[in-house]
């Protein structure tokens, strides 16, 4: 299990250093003189040299690409344009409030996902199926943030049950923060549960048919101990890695979240600063986006590896 | 319990409609300019008002009548999503194609690049491309279709190398140069199935990619307007105009709605049959 | 917990009896006939053995004969089909598991991957024994004590795929075996084993027949393996049992032209040269339904007018007892 760990860990890094490069690549690419940017509207022609000797863009590609990396490693990611902070400052201050919507939206949408799955799976073709279905597809067809627009409206303005902007932190008051809370991931939920489903309800009807069940059967075992353990068992484990494999739909989708909820995230955090051209922001922001996305991702990857010892033996064989 | 007839019934019924849906959806896009409808830039008098005779669903807080705005949003959002497509096609077919035919190095190196880009989630990939290539709506369907290309390439790959495998044996009695020609021409009209099938899948994730980025204010500019940016200035009329901020995310919902089901039932026609 | 030695004859009646058992397929194009009227019987410490060739209806026979088949996808019916006098196709599949084990093809299939080998062998014997933890995991480890693995404790942690073909295969065995069955089905139990390991398979299963004097139903395609196994042999076609009696006769000695056939095969390929390996020309019909006469005929060497106009019943060949066979021109001997 450890050498799993590790050898998934090793595989990332070129991963990440690969995406480091694309987005210092793609910054460099962008129309404009980033030391004009990242000195500020009002500049004057000095101070943007200025700029450009002190973040080192006057030399070559290389060694700017090196010096970006080594300030990274050491923490440094940079001032923000807007207010001067440090960009490492705001990113951890806004880190918490992602993570919290993210993985609540992440068990929320595993969750819910498993229990449409189930009744999908277990009872196809009845009604019940074919209603669940249908909300399904409806639940991924519609915009992320427009099912929040709309949670807003019907939860918060309609009935006032949770507060429609906003976050309340756990240390303040743990109840309003659940409620601040639920609408967000209510609808990460309503567009990611869905994909959950599908695959739940497919893994169930395959296991049905499969050999294995048949053994069951021969063995006298009753019908519900042979759907639990030989049927649901085998069909849940994949669906984590299918939940996981969605990561990426939810990290956007969190994104989009946090900015009609007003939830102070990194993603709200990306979007403000690409609309005040606060490239140092964007640039880490989307860094950050990324290792937390490939972070999740190798989670996913080892509780799969934990669940399933198939996938144990032979990655440490 | 149902039987397996009823099932397939019901697909195709709702395969039908789904395509009439899209049918109807291409029309009206594309025939906008001449459709008996306000001019969406038009501003009247009345601001907000509510949907009546005059205004069928009403108007937004500059007194444009929603319900042309929402023809010609839908026109702009389903236009930057099929350019989308059709630059990830023309670009990722033959890549996928390449890598699979080749293999070897250039197979491998493609690849990897690929999982780079597809490691990035797409909103986050689109949003990364668009500080590239700026806002605007052209440059909004330049980013989804990168966002798209490693998606098609990677089916592309995979289906083709299926396929070359069941060519292989005859392919090597052939000699000539046009056998890699004869090759490909054989692969690509095998592979039409599934080709189809992502493109339909990736015009639905590009509608709403397309619809996420406008509301955020990244996608198409001014004068232009898409639903999603529709969405966006509707947010802080939601409760004196509901009608201004449920109208496009309706269709929007609608539209992906309707590809996706397209999209299952092109699967199934591909698949065991053809 | 058995001990070895037989079982005393006055234990509860163990025989399968079937008769007239016919299944079908219920495919989108309509009900597809894979068995036609088939009988067959298994007495208390019986070994039969069922040969035929992949498609012949062997499997599908006995499997449905025991209630193991999905009435969703297929259609069974029979005259009679019980174990020890009670009806196994109405409904409740008591015998399955307790009095009735069986062994499938291919054991990294046929067992759940996700489980362990141990709780696979424990489960359905603390339902049916209603045993607690602590001495089913004591029986499960004797259990596979007694089909030959060694380091018991251990390999009932482990997950199938941890085991070797033959391994994995006899702890199949073991947990048919758990609740001490009368009667052991084996589909094709050695088909997917290696050479080697298929003849201690079998050394094991005859061994374990002999110490808990077990009924055995043993399905193949290899005539060979039958020689050690079976006392009485039965030869499926196309759906049919065609020729029936005791194994010495049918194996080396059998009137019907297809077992004659497949002997021949069967005998050119171990002991003839390699230019003539003898074959059965042709193929073996795949839809049932509409042949009239003699399914065999379109092969048969020894094809006659009668047997197009009329389909052969299984009859006495007078041979021996018990023996009988499903066509107009049986011989004595088989011909050259």
């Amino acid at each position: 299990m450890l050498s799993y760990t590790i050898q998934r860990l090793l595989q990332a890094i070129p991963v990440l250093l690969l995406t480091s490069l694309l987005i210092f690549v793609g910054l460099r690419l962008a129309p404009g003189d980033p030391a004009d940017f990242l000195a500020g509207p009002n500049a004057t022609p000095a101070q943007i040299e200025i700029v450009r000797h002190q973040l080192g863009l006057d030399q070559n590609y290389a060694a700017q690409y090196y010096i970006w990396i080594d300030a990274v490693l050491h923490g440094n990611l940079g001032k923000s344009l807007i207010n001067g902070l440090p960009v490492s400052q705001l990113l951890l201050d806004r880190m918490a409030a992602t993570l919290q919507l993210a993985a609540s939206g992440f068990i929320a949408s595993t969750m819910l996902g498993i229990l449409l799955g189930l009744i999908s799976g277990l009872w196809p073709g009845t009604i019940i199926d074919r209603i669940v279905t249908f909300f399904s597809a409806l639940g991924i067809s519609m915009p992320v943030f427009w099912s929040g627009m709309l949670l807003i409206y019907l939860f918060g303005v309609e009935f006032r049950l949770f507060p429609v902007a906003g976050r309340v932190a756990f240390s303040q008051d743990p109840l309003a923060a659940l409620k601040s809370l639920a609408l967000p991931t209510l609808a990460l939920a309503i567009g990611n549960a869905p994909i959950v489903a599908r695959f739940l309800r497919d893994g169930i009807q395959d296991n049905r048919r499969a050999e294995h069940v048949r053994t069951a059967v021969a063995k006298g075992l009753p019908r519900w101990q042979i759907t639990r353990d030989y049927v649901v068992r085998n069909s849940l484990i994949p669906v984590v890695t299918a939940a996981g494999a969605k990561l990426g739909n939810l990290i956007g989708g969190t994104a989009l979240v946090e900015i009609v909820f007003s939830w102070p995230g990194i993603g709200s955090l990306l979007v403000d600063s690409m609309g005040n051209r606060d490239y140092g922001v964007v640039q880490a922001a989307l860094l950050f986006a990324v290792l937390g996305f490939l972070f999740s991702n190798l989670l996913v990857d080892l509780l799969y590896g934990y669940l399933d010892p198939r996938v144990r033996h032979v990655q440490s064989a | 319990m149902s039987s397996p007839r009823k099932d397939r019934a019901i697909r195709d019924l709702g395969f039908w409609i789904a395509v009439g849906i899209l049918g109807f959806v291409a029309v009206i896009s594309l025939a906008a300019p001449v459709l008996p409808i306000y001019d969406y830039t038009a501003m009247h008098p009345q601001r907000l008002a509510k949907p009546s005779a005059e205004f069928w669903m009403g108007t937004d807080q500059y007194g444009r009548d929603i319900l042309s705005r929402v023809v010609w949003g839908m026109r702009t959002s389903v236009g930057v999503a099929g350019l989308a497509v059709i630059g990830a096609a023309v670009l990722g077919v033959p890549l996928g194609l390449v890598s699979a035919v080749r293999g070897g190095g250039i197979d491998v190196a493609v690849m990897r690049f690929l999982d780079a880009l597809l490691a990035f989630p797409s909103l986050l990939l689109a949003i990364g491309v668009s500080a590239i290539t700026g806002p605007g709506a052209f440059s909004t369907a330049i980013a989804l279709s990168i966002v798209g290309i490693p998606q098609m390439a990677r089916i592309v790959r995979g289906s083709a190398m299926v396929e070359a495998r069941h060519l292989y044996i005859d392919a090597a009695r052939v000699i000539g140069a046009s056998t890699a020609r004869i090759m490909v021409g054989h692969i690509l009209r095998n592979i039409m199935g599934p080709i189809c099938v992502q493109a339909t899948l990736f015009f639905a994730i590009g509608v709403l990619t397309e619809a996420g980025l406008s509301f955020i204010g990244l996608g198409v500019q001014v004068p232009l307007s898409s639903l999603g940016s529709m969405l966006k200035e509707a947010r802080a009329y939601f409760t004196i105009a509901p009608i201004y901020a449920i109208a496009p995310g309706v269709v929007i919902t609608v539209i992906v709605f309707a590809l996706n089901v397209a999209a299952d039932g092109l699967r199934d026609r591909s698949d065991p049959r053809g | 917990m058995r001990t070895a030695g037989a079982k005393p004859a006055s234990a509860r009646p163990s025989d399968l009896v079937v008769d007239g058992l016919s299944v079908s397929y219920r495919t989108p194009a309509g009900p597809r006939p894979v068995v036609i009227d088939v009988s067959f019987s298994v007495g208390a410490g019986e070994a039969l053995g069922i040969v035929g060739e992949s498609g012949s209806g062997k499997s599908t026979a006995v499997t449905a004969a025991i209630g193991l088949l999905d009435s969703e996808m297929a259609h069974v019916t029979a005259t009679r089909s019980t174990f020890g006098g009670t009806d196994l196709l109405s409904g409740g599949p008591d015998m399955l598991g307790t009095r009735i084990g069986v062994v499938f093809q291919n054991p990294l299939v046929a067992l759940n991957p996700v489980l362990t080998v141990g709780r696979q062998i424990t489960d359905h014997m603390r339902y049916h024994l209603r045993l607690d933890a602590s001495a089913a995991r004591k029986r499960a480890a004797s259990l596979l004590k007694e089909v030959g693995i060694a380091d018991a404790e251990r390999r009932l942690d482990s997950y199938p795929h941890e085991f070797s073909g033959g391994m994995l295969q006899r702890a199949t065995i073991a947990m048919a075996l758990a609740c001490d069955p009368d009667l052991l089905v084996a589909d094709e139990p050695t088909t997917a084993l290696d050479a080697t390991v298929q003849a201690e398979v079998v050394d094991l299963v005859l061994s374990l027949r002999t110490s808990r004097n077990l009924g055995l139903i043993w399905i193949t395609h290899d005539l060979g393996l039958l020689q050690r196994v079976a006392d009485r042999v039965a030869v499926m076609y196309a759906g049919r049992i065609v020729e029936t009696g005791p194994a010495g006769i049918v194996l080396n000695k059998p009137s019907h032209p297809y077992s004659q056939g497949l002997l021949a095969a069967v005998n050119s390929l171990w002991h003839g040269d390699s230019e003539r390996f003898d074959t059965i020309p042709g193929t073996p019909p795949r839809d049932l339904s509409v042949i009239r006469g003699c399914a065999f005929l379109p092969r048969c060497p020894r094809a006659g007018e009668r047997c197009a106009a009329e389909r052969p019943e299984l009859i006495d060949t007078g041979r021996a007892a018990g023996h009988r066979g499903a066509c107009w021109h049986m011989t004595r001997e088989a011909s050259t």
